[in-house]
C-alpha cells in the first residue's frame, strides 16, 4: 500500500511542480510585458 | 528598430493559447475516469495492489520515449533547417521527458522492491532507461547554463539521444532481464485492460498540454527578448 501511495504521490508532486515551475515562468512573460509597455509609453514623445 | 505606432507592440494577453482550456479540462475528465477505473480494477493474483503503480509506470515510460522522439524531432528541425520553433518544441519536449523519466525512474523501483526484492537491477530495460534519462537531463542542464552557443551541442545530444529509444524498447527482447516483456498489456485482463488505456489517454492529453503551454511561453519570451533589444537601441537615440 505504502508503495502505492509515494508512487503515485511522486508523480502527481511532480507534475504539480512542473505546473508551478510554468506558472512562474507565464508570470516572469506578464511582468517583462508589462515592463515593455510602461517604456514604450514614456519612449512617446 | 520599434515604431511606436507599429504593429510591433504585444499585445496585453496571456502567452498561454486558448486551446490549452478545453485540453485542461479533458485532461482533468480522463484523470478522473482513469483514477476511477484504477480503483476499480480487480487486484493481481501474486502481487496485489503494488501492482497498480503499473497504471502510471507505463504511461511515464512511453511519454519518456516520446518526448525523446520530439525533443529529436525539434532538434533535426533546428539543426538542419534553422527552426527556431523546432529548438522551442525540443526544449519543452526534453524538460517534459525529464520530468516522465523521473517518475519511471522513481514508480519502477518501488513496484520492483516488492515484485523483485530489491529496489534497482542492473539490468538492459532499466540500464538503458536511466541513461536515456540521463541524456535528457544533459540537454536540459546544457540548455539551462551553456548559453546561446550550447543550443546546437544540445540538439546534437538529443539525436543521440533518439538512438537509445529502439535500446530501452527491445531490451527486454534481445537481452536477459527480469522486467516484464512488452507483450504484458496483451494479458491484462478485461478490468485492467480499460483503467490502463484510460490512464494512457489522460497522459498523453497531459504531454500534449504541457507541451503546447511551455511552447507557448518560450515563444513569447524570445519575442519579449526581440522586443526588449530594439527597444533598448530607442532609447539610446531618444534625445
Amino acid at each position: 500500500m505504502n508503495a502505492v501511495v509515494i508512487a503515485y504521490g511522486f508523480i502527481w508532486a511532480a507534475v504539480f511542480g512542473y505546473l508551478v515551475f510554468m506558472g512562474r515562468k507565464i508570470g516572469k512573460v506578464n511582468a517583462e510585458m508589462d515592463d515593455l509597455h510602461r517604456r514604450m509609453k514614456d519612449l512617446k514623445p | 528598430m520599434i515604431e511606436l505606432s507599429s504593429p510591433a507592440m504585444p499585445p496585453r494577453s496571456s502567452p498561454v493559447p486558448k486551446v490549452v482550456f478545453p485540453l485542461a479540462i479533458l485532461a482533468t475528465s480522463l484523470y478522473a475516469v482513469a483514477l476511477s477505473a484504477v480503483t476499480a480494477a480487480p487486484r493481481e493474483v501474486t502481487m496485489g495492489l503494488v501492482q497498480k503503480i503499473f497504471y502510471f509506470h507505463v504511461p511515464c515510460a512511453w511519454l519518456l520515449m516520446l518526448s525523446t522522439l520530439v525533443c529529436a524531432g525539434g532538434s533535426v528541425a533546428y539543426l538542419f533547417r534553422d527552426s527556431e520553433k523546432g529548438d522551442r518544441v525540443a526544449l519543452a519536449a526534453a524538460e517534459l521527458g525529464v520530468l516522465f523519466g523521473a517518475c519511471v525512474l522513481v514508480s519502477g523501483p518501488l513496484w520492483a522492491k516488492a515484485a523483485w526484492g530489491v529496489y534497482w537491477q542492473w539490468e538492459a530495460r532499466l540500464t538503458s532507461s536511466l541513461l536515456l534519462w540521463l541524456m535528457l537531463v544533459a540537454y536540459v542542464l546544457a540548455r539551462r547554463y551553456g548559453g546561446p552557443s550550447a543550443r546546437r551541442l544540445a540538439a546534437a545530444l538529443a539525436l543521440f539521444a533518439a538512438v537509445d529509444i529502439p535500446l530501452v524498447y527491445f531490451s527486454v527482447r534481445f537481452f536477459r532481464t527480469i522486467h516484464p516483456s512488452n507483450k504484458v498489456v496483451q494479458t491484462l485482463g478485461p478490468g485492467m485492460r480499460g483503467a490502463f488505456w484510460w490512464s494512457m489517454a489522460a497522459f498523453s492529453v497531459l504531454f500534449v498540454l504541457l507541451l503546447i503551454t511551455r511552447v507557448a511561453i518560450e515563444k513569447a519570451q524570445a519575442r519579449l527578448d526581440e522586443l526588449q533589444l530594439d527597444l533598448d537601441l530607442a532609447e539610446e537615440k531618444k534625445p
